[in-house]
């Protein structure tokens, strides 16, 4: 049966899991992680980086070092989110083509799925390593919050990644099928999700049939664990500086060690009371020494150097559930998601504003990518109690006059579905009127997102009021939107069809496609050289280990000179291939060596 | 080498750089090498790139004495091939060697020819120079060509052979310059009788060509960056610097071995901070987590690949790291 991969494509950190038989496990990487950071770099000789790799050097490299992409994917280049990201990110960001967002590393630039489907890949990889098997399918998980475009612009990611993402499912939906919630139970739960980058907070109500309805979802894209170690990191600095006059901030290098300490640190302070931060050799003086850093952090000085951090995740717990009309004590169950949730403030926090304790039986930050697999699975399997119904995240309307929003299909609607309203005129005398296709929950139409928009003419004169328009949505089971508005009086029509757009035409999705496919083969072919290369030179060592002894035993003989000068060209010729790079000449010279050594192994043993 | 090789040049010496690194001879091993005392306080072959301690003319002689074939061919007859490299007396890999498909001419050879070009360097290649015979880039794709003799043959230089060469008389030039080749010295046979010699150049630019002649390659990209400095257009400091990089970088990738070891610390931890380190290698060395590669850390390390390359060969020499 064809495998189907979970994908949690996070702001800071990615995580795959794959449903075994009918438990959702997670695969590590190769470094032994369960997660995989969502960064990606490209260094100076032009070789790319992702993940571990590329946060290790994303100070001293920070203009070409590309790190939160998912803060930037699917959106306009004049929106805010974007002008903002300007304004904060050290790498560059132009605008595209189609008034979309590049990212410019080194002499390249690049879409923002692009760069998303870097670490798609990167996981696409981690996921065939372990199952030994290509993959070709997936579900890719997004914040509930994210619009159509943002969707897209997700799935564009996953296909020029080479995966077939056949749904696209909200994280916190996903992080409650993991904790088994859908089954036939109808509950309101919390999902509180603190990662490394943002914090979401979602209220769902979870009906039979697996319907999923996210009442409420908001948050905050720059609140999350980074926040955090800044904190430690300011701690460290100003102690650093108090005590030397030097300010760490101003070297690279000494920064990139900061951060790196400053987030072991917080992780160790969630099991234990007190932490070293030991960092030899940290600076230079300008009279050639160089200075060490060294300082215990106890938790309560992170509790209290990160309180305010934490009291604005439950401002926002509160703001959720005033948007979801619901007390606090109506929520029956609280999901943590996120790795910073390990931390016994946020755990204390959180359990003193619900007035329960969390579920926390899965770990946080791998339970969005179980969630996704189990929905993979029911999608191949067709699993039909396991299926989630397909929602429309934010509701879909027209502007009318006053610039209103007039809502047609309400949020978390179940696709496929159709709703129809009748609007009139607004002057007297119209005879054309402008239809704007609006998503969104706000009642003034300039807050919401506009989707389209067309125009009907051909009305009769008449006083405003007396002419009536039948206005129709229809989504089909593709969540492609359609828009009719017919004269009812004559019968004239005009529609609009909406598709969500990533900002990609599909000619350079499809050369993006070939580039990351490129990229794959030649990764895997240095892959495979690597190993063959391993093996080449374990088996080398070996027989020049053994040579002494052949010569001693068979040295004086024609035959034993003559096999030591045979194999002493093996050795030779394999050398060759290694400096050459040719991957089959080293796999053939491989079983040569290998007869080479079985042969010294016996004459050794008989000598 | 043979005795019967050995020409003197008492002019002074080509200090062009030569025109591929192709050949240089980066195997040398100081266990493998008969003679060679490090410990010996006086030893200038301890470190190639230190400035020996010999009068500058005496050393450059020698070090001439040494090269297998003239940098300087005949007049007549075109510039000759080198002689094929010597077989090492052990294998030496160089993992920066061509890449798949563009196999050099004798990829099959121990020793591929290594492309200043195909190995990372910290600064992108320089824009074109002027005509200039003697250094010419070598782009990817184009097989590496035989090094011309006019500039220094590293791959000459032997150190058994340097340990033997004893004070030779000085006898008159036997052999003449390319008219061809501007970066040769104006040799004496050229030098008109009423003619004073040419004052040998004994600023910056000298010093540089001198060091570089010497073998000081370290020394020689000090002075080439700090002529860059202060003048950004001059044509050949540019050259010398890139040169020296491709040449230091060969050599500390040769004493690392393959790139693709594992490092891993080699003290205790809690005597790490009372080894004497700077902040950059204190950055190298955090960089060490028992499981990244040479070639990793090289990636990471927030500095140019020569001093990423240095520092680490400096803390393997000091048994601060180990590899494997």
């Amino acid at each position: 049966m064809e495998r189907v991969i979970g994908i949690d494509l996070g702001t800071t950190n990615s995580c795959v899991a794959i449903l075994e038989g009918d438990t959702p496990v997670v695969i590590p990487n190769r470094g032994g992680y369960k997660t995989t950071p969502s960064v990606v770099a490209v260094t100076e000789a032009g070789k790319r980086l992702v993940g571990h790799i590329a946060k290790r050097q994303a100070i001293t490299n920070a203009e070409n070092t590309v790190y939160a992409a998912k803060r930037l994917i699917g959106r306009k280049w004049n929106s805010p989110q974007v002008k903002n990201a300007i304004m904060t990110s050290s790498y560059t960001i132009v605008e595209g083509p189609h008034a979309d967002v590049r990212i410019k590393l080194r002499d390249k630039t690049y879409s923002v799925p692009e760069v998303s489907s870097m670490v798609l890949q990167e996981m696409k990889i981690v996921a065939e390593d372990y199952l030994g098997e290509p993959v070709k399918k997936a579900v890719v998980t997004v914040p509930a919050y994210f619009n159509d475009n943002q969707r897209q612009a997700t799935k564009d990611a996953g296909a020029i990644a080479g995966l077939d993402v056949i749904r696209i499912i909200n994280e916190p939906t996903a992080a409650s099928l993991a904790y088994g919630y859908g089954k036939d139970m109808d509950r309101t739960v919390a999902v509180y999700d603190l990662g490394g980058g943002t914090f979401d907070i979602s209220i769902l109500e979870i009906g039979a049939h697996g319907v999923f309805k996210v009442i409420s979802t908001t948050g905050d894209t720059f609140l999350g664990g980074e926040d955090f170690d800044a904190r430690i990191i300011d701690w460290l600095v100003t102690g650093f500086q108090d005590e030397h006059g030097i300010d760490l901030r101003q070297d690279r290098m000494a920064l990139q060690r900061l951060r790196d300490a400053a987030e072991k640190a917080k992780c160790e302070l969630s099991g234990v009371r007190e932490t070293e931060i030991n960092l030899p050799f940290i600076i230079s003086t300008g009279r050639n020494e160089a200075l060490h850093l060294q300082r215990t952090l106890a938790r309560p000085t992170l509790e209290k150097l990160t309180e305010d951090l934490v009291e604005r995740t439950v401002d926002i717990c509160k703001q959720a559930l005033a948007d979801a009309k619901l007390d606090v004590s109506e929520v029956e169950d609280v999901i943590l998601v996120g790795g910073m949730t390990r931390m016994p403030a946020v755990q204390t926090a959180v359990t003193g504003y619900f007035g329960r304790e969390p579920n926390k039986s899965v770990h946080p930050d791998e339970v969005v990518a179980m969630g996704a697999a189990i929905q993979g699975a029911a999608l191949v399997q067709d699993r039909q109690d396991m299926i989630l119904l397909d929602v429309t995240p934010h509701a879909l309307g027209i502007m009318t006059f006053g610039s209103y929003f007039e809502e047609l299909i309400p949020q978390n609607t179940t696709v496929p579905t159709s709703r129809t309203k009748v609007f009139t005129t607004s002057r007297d005398d119209q005879t054309a009127v402008k239809i704007l296709v609006m998503q969104g929950e706000s009642k003034r139409a300039d807050e919401n997102e506009l989707l389209g928009e067309f125009i009907l003419t051909g009305l009769r004169r008449a006083p405003k009021g007396h002419v009536e328009i039948e206005v129709t949505f229809e989504i089909n089971t593709d969540g492609i939107v359609s828009v009719h508005a017919k004269d009812m009086e004559n019968g004239q029509a005009q529609s609009i069809q909406v598709t969500a757009t990533s900002g990609l035409t599909q000619d350079e999705i499809k050369n993006m496609m070939d580039h990351a496919q490129d990229y794959l083969v030649e990764r895997r072919t240095d892959e495979h050289f690597e190993a063959a290369k391993q093996e080449a030179e374990t088996l080398i060592a070996e027989i020049e280990r053994l040579f002494p002894e052949i010569e001693r035993v068979v040295g004086s003989a024609d035959f034993g000179r003559d096999a030591i000068a045979k194999a002493r060209t093996t050795v030779d010729r394999t050398r060759a291939a290694i400096t050459s790079k040719d991957t089959g000449l080293v796999k053939e010279q491989v079983d040569q060596l290998s007869r080479t050594q079985r042969m010294f192994k016996g004459v050794v043993s008989r000598g | 080498m043979s005795t019967n090789d050995r020409r003197l040049i008492s002019l002074r010496p080509s200090s062009a750089p030569p025109e591929s690194t192709a050949q240089v001879d980066a195997s040398w091993d100081d266990e493998t090498v008969p003679g060679l005392d490090l410990d010996d306080p006086l030893n200038e072959f301890d470190r190639v790139t230190a400035i020996p301690e010999l009068p500058a003319e005496l050393y450059a002689q020698r070090v001439m004495e040494s090269a297998k074939d003239s940098r300087i061919p005949t007049k007549a007859a075109p510039l000759p091939e080198p002689p094929p490299p010597p077989a090492p007396p052990e294998y030496f890999s160089f993992e920066s060697g061509p890449p798949p498909g563009r196999g050099s001419a004798d990829s099959t050879a121990p020793y591929a020819a290594i492309s200043p070009q195909s190995a990372p360097t910290a600064r992108p290649a320089q824009p074109a120079q002027p005509a200039l015979p003697t250094i010419p880039v070598r782009s990817p794709g184009v097989p590496p060509f035989s090094p011309s003799p006019t500039g220094l043959e590293l791959a000459d230089l032997n150190f058994d052979s340097l340990m033997s060469i004893k004070a030779a008389p000085r006898v008159e030039p036997q052999v003449t310059h390319d008219p061809r080749d501007p970066v040769l010295e104006l040799s004496f046979e050229e030098v008109g009788a009423n003619e004073l010699p040419k004052e040998p150049d004994t600023g910056p630019v000298g010093e540089m060509k001198d060091r570089y002649a010497m073998g000081d390659f370290s020394g020689a990209l000090v002075v080439a960056e700090g002529i860059l400095e202060s003048n950004p257009e001059d044509l050949e400091a540019p050259r010398y610097a890139q040169s020296c990089r491709d040449v230091l970088t060969q050599m500390y990738s040769a004493r690392l071995g393959s790139l693709d070891q594992v490092v891993t610390i080699a003290v205790p931890s809690d005597q790490v901070r009372w080894l004497t380190l700077d902040h950059r290698a204190g950055f190298l060395l955090s960089l060490v987590d028992g499981g990244s590669t040479v070639d990793q850390i090289l990636d990471i390390s927030g500095m140019t690949r020569l001093d990423a390359l240095r520092i680490m060969y400096q803390l393997l020499d000091q048994r601060v790291i180990s590899l494997g």
